[in-house]
């Protein structure tokens, strides 16, 4: 596999560039080295530590004053409060979309209307969310960048 | 959405409310009493029924986000409220005695109740299919210049 290094100016922001005929095990793995190296979390599930990266992460919700992360099929406990986390993972694809949730927002399968002008995401792995009425136009907003 | 919130919104369907309570007690009364003449206290009729109507929205508030069928529930609750209010006033002021008026103000009420709903669904599905194409947008431009 050929290896390409392009200097960059810093006002440009830094990514990997793969091109490859199809995605093997070996692409898998240089992805999930490349991964690892981006931010993690500190999380907890039954008494134990875990690190969760933070684009494995579906939603955050804060329940009874606890904070949960919600991945694919496994739930930990955050030690870090909701607004905290909106403060310094907002910018990276994450939104409030409801008073307790914060939704990562390429996780997103879908949104459809749900009841009195608010709206439900589905997210990748079937989970609902709900989008209160009130942060729609923030959503609105933010979306647009991508268009 | 606060409590404040709820009120501003309150306050404007206070003022829709009173401008289709009007259209519809002009479409009833010149179907059943075309000939019948007020004083100058009948303008003060779709500003009661207006507030009547407000006051079935508290049903519907909730500090709390509801779930899909709890929003369902509340809103068939509201309906119902609506109703006992508005007849129970009509009749006790002698406005609608007639069990004809009676069954044709009930049956308005459910009829004008599904059509905002409806009304308010499709623009909401309208908002739906613009955050899906932005929605859409975004994740492939993220996918373009991340991993």
């Amino acid at each position: 596999m050929k290896i390409n290094v392009e200097m960059i100016d810093k006002k440009k922001e830094e990514q990997l560039l793969i091109q490859c005929y199809e995605v093997t095990q070996q692409i898998d793995e240089i992805i999930n080295f490349v991964k690892s190296r981006e931010t993690s979390l500190t999380a907890y599930c039954d008494s134990q530590i875990h690190f969760v990266y933070l684009q494995d992460i579906y939603y955050i919700e804060s329940v009874d004053n606890k904070v949960f992360a919600y991945l694919e099929s496994l739930v930990y406990e955050l030690k870090i409060k909701l607004y905290e986390f909106e403060e310094l993972y907002g910018e990276r694809n994450f939104f409030r979309c409801s008073k307790s949730v914060i939704v990562n927002l390429m996780k997103i399968e879908f949104i459809k209307p749900a009841l009195n002008g608010r709206f439900m995401a589905t997210l990748n792995n079937s989970e609902k969310v709900i989008i209160s009425r009130q942060y729609v136009t923030e959503l609105k907003e933010r979306l647009k960048g991508g268009l | 959405m606060n409590f404040n919130d709820f009120l501003k919104k309150c306050l404007m369907n206070f003022f829709i409310i009173v401008t289709c309570v009007s259209v519809v007690i002009g479409i009833i009364g010149l179907i059943y009493e075309p000939n019948r003449r007020f004083g100058y206290e009948a303008y003060f009729s779709p500003l009661i029924f207006g507030a009547i109507s407000t006051i079935s929205f508290f049903v519907t508030y909730s500090k709390k986000e509801l779930t899909v069928r709890q929003m369902i529930f509340r809103n068939f609750l509201q309906l119902l409220v609506l109703e006992c209010l508005i007849l129970i006033t009509g009749y006790s002021f002698g406005i609608m005695k007639d069990k004809m008026i009676l069954t044709s103000v009930a049956l308005s009420i459910v009829i004008v109740f599904i059509i905002v709903h409806i009304i308010s669904w499709l623009l909401d599905f309208k908002t739906a299919v613009i955050l899906n194409d932005s929605l859409k947008a975004y994740q492939r431009n993220d996918s373009n210049t991340t991993l």
